[in-house]
């Protein structure tokens, strides 16, 4: 395997500490068995950095559409850029009394220095290896206001994220005479289904907590979140995943 | 074409019909953090997740419907524990229909609810390819209505309890049986008759429980005529539950409330020991190994200390007697003369702080001890202190 293909694998791994397994030389003692369950299981942690980016909660009653982007955690140290998008259909009561709100919301991310490295890289002699990236989500959420302050809501997301590093045909492994690794692809999708409260706590205060179930991988997922009316901060909770807690910092545009 | 008239008038009227009803949504989530440590200093972390949701839905005045599903997880937190440090954890799924009717001064309750718990018990198992994964089917009615003077409720209920995975691994390796012949040896039909009631500051109950085994026999001194220690005769337990409990206003914002319950169970079930746990010699017999009483007794104070801060305390002692099961001593060798017995408490304490309309946090201390004169504990700990803290996050409505 050449250094290329290190590369492409170290940045990988990289995500995993937050860029903070930079030298080789000196691995501290937690990376190792770390790296192994992050191997054994490398979509699952993916994914759940992708969920820090997808931002379940349903739009505000005066919003038509809001647009969210997760900073800490994914944009910082990742470079996964990512934008988050929630458009209102229908207002709360717009055909009966208990007609809810209905958003739909869609997220789209990239990792910016996948998208550069090959060209960082790409030399006359060498072709470099080509990693891409794609991420989604899309669904639909319904949101009852049921007091001034409280809401309920509930959401069925459809979430991919799929990595791929496409090998150079001289930089093939050879696993057996007949096989050889030309492709490395790390891939999941899954549907959620997410029910929330959000509780007013003063002008343009929110606190607002979900959990979520991904039925392809029985995946349970929750978040905590407090809002301002631009800046929100909380934590993820991923039960099985590699890091269990993640906190994050976003920022968003209401329209 | 007369058909879909007839549909769209339908439709029509249960539209119409539905604007007048009754709807109330219910939603709880709760979030428990916290973290563990054992009598020797190890820390474990602990994770609770919880979230509830629910609709009332009122067409009539003496009828009223509710749907419920809830979704918890309960397992190690902060830090993913695999491999040898692996912790079990469990999923669960509960949806349930019950139905509300007032009928002149009764009201009957009736419940339809499937549970379905997911259970990793080992690093090599899969949510859905647990040992222990469970399946819980059933009903459940009842009737409240004043009987002289107190407030009773007479409840029946019905379950079916499947573990689909489920398997003898001992009994494969003593009996030779394959996994077929070992397969479904936990499910269980499960009745539960029981009565409770309330008269002004005082509430009590009684309740049976009995469960009928479908494939697993019950073991016997005599080897059979299959070679193996197990008779035909299937396994049956009884579970009884009677308890108590008053409620005292210390102040205006102090409330203790003491609860005194006593469990007993008994099972047709036996114990055939062997000399090892993949031996096939028998060398010890014991009838009604599984049978005990257990008396249990708590007292949970609250105080109200205004701004929205509440003090707790819950202390909570139960002591189980094991009426046939003989101790062992720490090298394995059973005490002839003495029954096993367990002394068990768990005390919490801590402060809930109300946060919004709809919010609360809880900060908790648990202190956990056993006693028993068990002391083989070479696969479990019989004789134990330590104690849990952490802080759990809720919101509903």
């Amino acid at each position: 395997m050449n250094m290329k293909i290190k590369a492409v694998l170290l940045i990988f791994t990289g995500a995993m500490f937050f860029g903070a397994a930079s030298a080789a030389a000196d691995v501290p003692s937690w990376l190792v068995p770390a790296a192994l369950r992050f191997a054994s299981n490398p979509d699952d942690f993916f994914y759940n950095l992708h969920l820090d980016n997808v931002d379940y909660t349903p739009s505000r009653m005066d919003d038509t559409v809001s647009v969210r982007t997760n900073f800490l955690g994914t944009t910082v140290p990742l470079t996964w850029m990512n934008l988050n998008a929630k458009v209102k259909v229908l207002n709360d009561r717009s055909l009966t009394d208990w007609s809810p709100q209905v958003d739909i919301s869609a997220a789209y991310g990239r990792i910016i220095m996948l998208d550069i490295m090959p060209a960082l890289m790409d030399d006359d002699d060498d072709d470099a290896p080509e990693p891409s990236m794609n991420n989604y989500s899309i669904g639909l959420t319904l949101k009852k206001p049921v007091s001034p302050e409280t809401s309920l809501f509930a959401g069925f997301h459809h979430s991919v994220v799929t990595l791929n590093v496409q090998l150079p045909g001289d930089d093939e492994v050879d696993i057996s005479d007949d096989v050889s690794l030309d492709e490395i692809v790390v891939s999941r999708r899954d549907n959620v289904l997410v029910t929330g409260i959000s509780n007013k706590t003063g002008e343009d205060r929110r606190i607002s907590a979900y959990m979520g179930y991904g039925f392809n991988y029985n995946k349970v997922f929750s978040r905590i979140v407090w809002q301002r009316r631009r800046l929100e901060m909380g934590f993820n909770i991923y039960p099985e995943g590699l890091l269990v807690v993640h906190p994050f910092l976003g920022w968003q545009w209401r329209f | 074409m007369k058909k879909t008239a007839t549909l769209i008038i339908t439709l029509v009227l249960s539209v119409s019909a539905v604007s007048a009803v009754e709807i109330a949504p219910y939603y709880s989530y709760n979030l428990t953090q916290g973290a563990s440590v054992s009598p020797e200093g190890n820390m474990g972390f602990l994770l609770n997740l919880s979230n509830d949701i629910g609709t009332i839905v009122r067409p009539m005045d003496d009828h009223s419907f509710i749907g419920f599903y809830s979704v918890r997880y309960q397992g190690p937190g902060l830090k993913r524990q695999e491999g040898r440090r692996f912790r079990e954890r469990y999923m669960n799924h509960i949806f349930a229909g019950r139905h509300h009717w007032n009928i002149g001064d009764m009201t009957l309750k009736s419940q339809l609810s499937v549970l379905l718990e997911r259970r990793r018990s080992g690093t090599n198992e899969t949510w859905q390819g647990g040992l222990y994964n469970f399946n819980r089917y059933g009903g459940t009615t009842s009737l409240e209505r004043e009987l002289y003077g107190v407030d009773s409720v007479f409840s029946l209920g019905y379950h079916f309890v499947q573990f689909p995975n489920y398997t003898d691994l001992l009994a494969e390796i003593r009996q030779g049986a394959d996994a077929e012949d070992t397969a479904g040896t936990q499910n269980h039909h499960s009745i539960r008759m029981a009565y409770s009631g309330a008269l002004d500051l005082y509430s009590f109950g009684l309740a049976f429980n009995p469960l009928f085994y479908t494939r697993q026999r019950v073991a016997v001194d005599d080897v059979q005529d299959d070679g193996t220690f197990y008779s035909s005769t299937k396994q049956r337990d009884l579970i009884v539950d009677a308890s108590g409990s008053r409620v005292f206003f210390l102040s205006d914002s102090a409330i203790v409330s003491p609860e005194i319950e006593l469990r007993y169970k008994t099972s047709n079930q036996n114990y055939q020991h062997f000399e090892h746990a993949t031996s096939t010699t028998a060398v010890e017999y014991f009838d009604g190994f599984f049978n005990y009483i257990e008396p249990s007794l708590s007292s949970p104070l609250s105080v109200r200390l205004g701004d929205g801060w509440t003090y707790f305390f819950n202390p909570s002692l139960s002591f189980r007697q094991y009426l046939n099961r003989v101790p062992r001593d720490s090298s394995g060798e059973f005490l002839d003369g003495k029954k096993q017995y367990r002394l068990l408490g768990v005390h919490s304490t801590g402060f809930r702080k109300q946060t919004g309309e709809s919010s609360s946090t809880t900060l908790f201390f648990t202190y956990q001890h056993q006693t028993s004169n068990m002391e083989f504990e070479r696969y479990a700990p019989y004789n134990y202190a330590g104690f849990s803290f952490g802080l759990r996050f809720q919101m509903e409505y």
